[in-house]
């Protein structure tokens, strides 16, 4: 560097310094717009011309037939089918998180332990997930048949009453929440896992002094240190539960809700109406107010979640002195 | 030196982001140099496979790619899901009776067929298809006269005749004729007589002139006395049925369990059955219908004014729909030709079919064709309320609903599409 070189005008480096504040204040922004830019255009303008939809008369071919105000929420909600539809719904959702989250927790407990071949069963757990829905259903359609279904069959042969799975609003709930339970229990499990392995082995250690058996440690020790992980799994599994399209749809192959619409979902019920009915004004109208009902609903979850997993690990009093002093002891042995 | 690597990594990105854009323009189809390629969305069992092979031989340059939809159902929604984004519809698309007139609302959306094949079909094929200006938009394809398949074996089972024209002799008359029958079949061999009641409500719905709507498309369903007697006689069939709804999983496997003796057959009926269950041997065709003769569905062919080949398209659509392919996708799966010169071929009459015990089913559909005496109407809503209307019949089969609730929720579905 010459003495030339260090010789700059004042201005320059004015100018250099006001550029470098604006690149490190402006910077982390551009950084993140990509993806904001592009959920304004895929997630927030569909959300929004929906809603502008919704308060207008729109067939499906035809086009824009003007303003109608509330009219279309009034009759989505005045119809029989929304009801049931969401009935439907809530239980198959129920049916299906339920299940799907006990299983995944207790797998993803029994994937953390010291397996042979850890690693083929972890990837084993995510085989479902990876088949195409469409091919997982009609495979379990043949299971769920009501004449010829392996199920059935079996069930004939020793003796026992047949499942009506096409008839009973029950056993078809049943049947579609089974095949998505095969889908993502796994996923969830390998997410759980991973919030599980993150648990810093020092409290498993404190808690294998103080004699604490396998459940214990796993109710208070596992599940409180994964609570923002299991609040991010039921959040999901509630978003993508309510919204259930692929299982019920081929559950029957005249492709609709059955014929007391046993199982019609509240995403079915928006195609009927938007794409065999041709009202899209009225299917935005089905499609904002499941938006309201998941947010509700996810929301819900979210307080339970967190109220049921509290963060502070669970100690009896006595124990708590020990805690308190285990840890530093056995980092003060580590120096 | 931190300028000129920073200078060489810009010029990096800047030449790769020129070369994908560059690679994504150039795998842009090119359709220069004579070479088409044409989509035919069909369902079911039209019998176009050799037809497309032979048109490919003597139109080289030509490909044509059938793409076969579930069923009809799944075929109308994705043609109004195509028709409403004006992109993805192929070049020839078929279209069932039951939603023509919904396609018939948007006339401008179909290319016109040309004028000198307008008397290539029967009057009331070809009227269905002409808009409000006389134009004529869709190529007919099939007309679809019904009959009755049997299953032999079943019917040796219970004594009854197996000689086919000694069953139509038996089943000739009026439907509670056919009922009584079936009554007498299943109480002596404790077998359902037939495969859904739905179906039977169907075939008797197929037989009135008006049935959803009239003819300037206000529904009449629930008014009109011959659809509530049509829900009356089938549902009180449902003791001698089989609970396995038309195209349903249980009735492709019941047709070759021999879990039915009867099952109502327009004629494209037989490839559908050939095809679910080819290794039966016990089915056979009938020259007979209860209450006279229908024609349950028959389609159409349909080039949509979006295709991107319009002049080759509407030629295999004119080629396809000729009385000499028609004959031969006749003897393949059974579509009875609506085409006129069709109808009067020495071959039609000759045709048989090995599956169904080498029943002459030329002649069986031929005479099935003389004896309808009536077209029904069906307006824009009448494929989604007779949805409604299977739907009733079902649920009482099924036995999640008595006959009465079923009918009042039947109506409260039909006053929900206004």
């Amino acid at each position: 560097m010459t003495a030339q070189s260090l010789h700059r005008s004042e201005g320059d480096l004015v100018r250099r310094a006001r550029w470098n504040r604006l690149d490190v204040k402006a910077a982390p922004y551009a950084f993140i717009s990509p993806y904001f830019i592009l959920f304004a255009l895929v997630g927030g303008f569909p959300l929004l011309f929906t809603a502008w939809v919704s308060f207008r008369q729109w067939s499906l071919i035809g086009g824009d037939a003007g303003f109608v105000g509330f009219d279309n929420y009034a009759a989505v909600l005045g119809q029989e089918y929304f009801w049931v539809a969401l009935g439907n719904t809530l239980s198959i959702f129920l049916l299906s998180v339920i299940p799907q989250l006990v299983l995944a927790t207790i797998i993803a407990s029994a994937l953390s332990t010291n397996l042979r071949a850890k690693t083929l069963w972890r990837m084993g757990v995510l085989l479902p997930y990876v088949l195409a829905p469409v091919a997982v259903t009609l495979i379990f359609n043949d299971l769920f048949g009501d004449s010829f279904g392996a199920i059935n069959q079996a069930l004939q042969t020793s003796g026992l009453p047949t499942i009506a799975w096409h008839s009973n609003t029950l056993a078809s709930h049943i049947a579609i929440a089974t095949m998505v339970n095969f889908r993502w229990t796994g996923y969830n499990a390998l997410i759980l896992l991973a919030a599980i392995q993150a648990v810093p082995q020092d409290y498993f250690d404190a808690s294998k002094l103080d004699g604490a058996g396998r459940l214990r440690t796993f109710f208070s020790i596992t599940l409180p240190l994964i609570r923002p992980t299991m609040i991010f799994v039921v959040v999901t599994a509630t978003v993508g539960g309510l919204q259930i399209f692929d299982e019920p749809q081929l559950f029957s192959v005249l492709e609709r809700g059955g014929p007391a619409n046993q199982w019609l979902t509240l995403t079915m019920y928006l195609y009927e109406v938007g794409w065999t009915q041709s009202n899209l004004g009225r299917a935005s109208a089905i499609a904002w107010l499941l938006f309201l009902i998941i947010l509700i609903i996810g929301l819900l979850n979210f307080l339970v979640a967190r109220a049921l997993a509290s963060d502070r690990i669970r100690t009896s009093k006595a124990a708590e002195a020990v805690h308190k002093t285990v840890p530093d002891a056995i980092s003060e042995s580590a120096e | 030196m931190k300028h000129s690597t920073k200078a060489l990594a810009i010029l990096a990105t800047m030449g790769l982001g020129l070369a994908a854009l560059s690679g994504c323009a150039s795998s842009a189809p090119g359709s220069a140099g004579g070479n088409v390629k044409l989509t035919l969305t069909t369902w079911g069992e039209f019998g176009y496979e050799d037809l497309i092979k032979q048109y490919q031989k003597e139109n080289p340059g030509v490909t044509v790619e059938q793409r076969k939809a579930a069923d009809a159902n799944a075929a109308r929604d994705a043609t109004n899901t195509y028709l409403a984004a004006g992109t993805g519809l192929g070049d020839v698309i078929a279209v069932e009776s039951s939603w023509l007139a919904q396609m018939m609302q948007y006339p401008d959306k179909w290319r016109p067929v040309s004028q000198d094949l307008s008397d290539r079909w029967l009057a009331w094929k070809s009227s269905a298809a002409t808009d409000q200006n006389g134009v004529l938009r869709m190529y007919g394809v099939d007309a679809a006269p019904a009959g009755i398949c049997f299953n032999k074996d079943m019917f040796a089972e219970a004594g009854l005749p197996t000689d086919r024209a000694a069953v139509a002799t038996l089943l000739e008359g009026s439907w509670e004729h056919f009922f009584q029958v079936g009554a007498d079949f299943t109480s002596k061999t404790g077998k359902p007589w037939t495969n859904a009641a739905s179906a039977i409500g169907q075939a008797e719905i197929q037989g009135l002139e008006l049935t959803f709507q009239d003819k300037d498309n206000k529904v009449v369903a629930t008014t009109n006395p011959d659809v509530k007697a049509a829900y009356d006689a089938a549902v009180r069939q449902v003791g001698i049925t089989a609970n396995m709804a038309t195209f349903g999983a249980d009735w492709t496997k019941g047709l070759g369990q021999n879990s039915f003796a009867t099952q109502v057959c327009p004629s494209w009926m037989l490839g559908v059955i050939k095809s679910s269950a080819p290794d039966s041997t016990s089915w056979d065709v009938a020259d007979v219908f209860p209450g006279g003769g229908i024609s349950w569905g028959g389609s159409y062919l349909a080039v949509p004014a979006q295709t991107t080949n319009p002049d080759a398209a509407e030629k295999l659509a004119a080629w396809l729909t000729a009385p000499e392919q028609q004959l031969a996708a006749f003897a393949k799966v059974g579509a009875f030709p609506s085409q006129v010169a069709a109808l009067k071929a020495p071959e039609l009459l000759s045709t048989s079919d090995a599956y169904f015990q080498n029943a002459p089913s030329g002649e069986i559909f031929s005479n099935r064709a003389t004896a309808i005496s009536v077209r029904t109407y069906n307006g824009p809503l009448s494929a989604q309320i007779s949805s409604f209307f299977n739907d009733a019949i079902n649920r009482v089969e099924a036995g999640s609903s008595n006959a009465d609730d079923s009918w009042a929720q039947f109506e409260s579905d039909v006053k929900s599409l206004g």
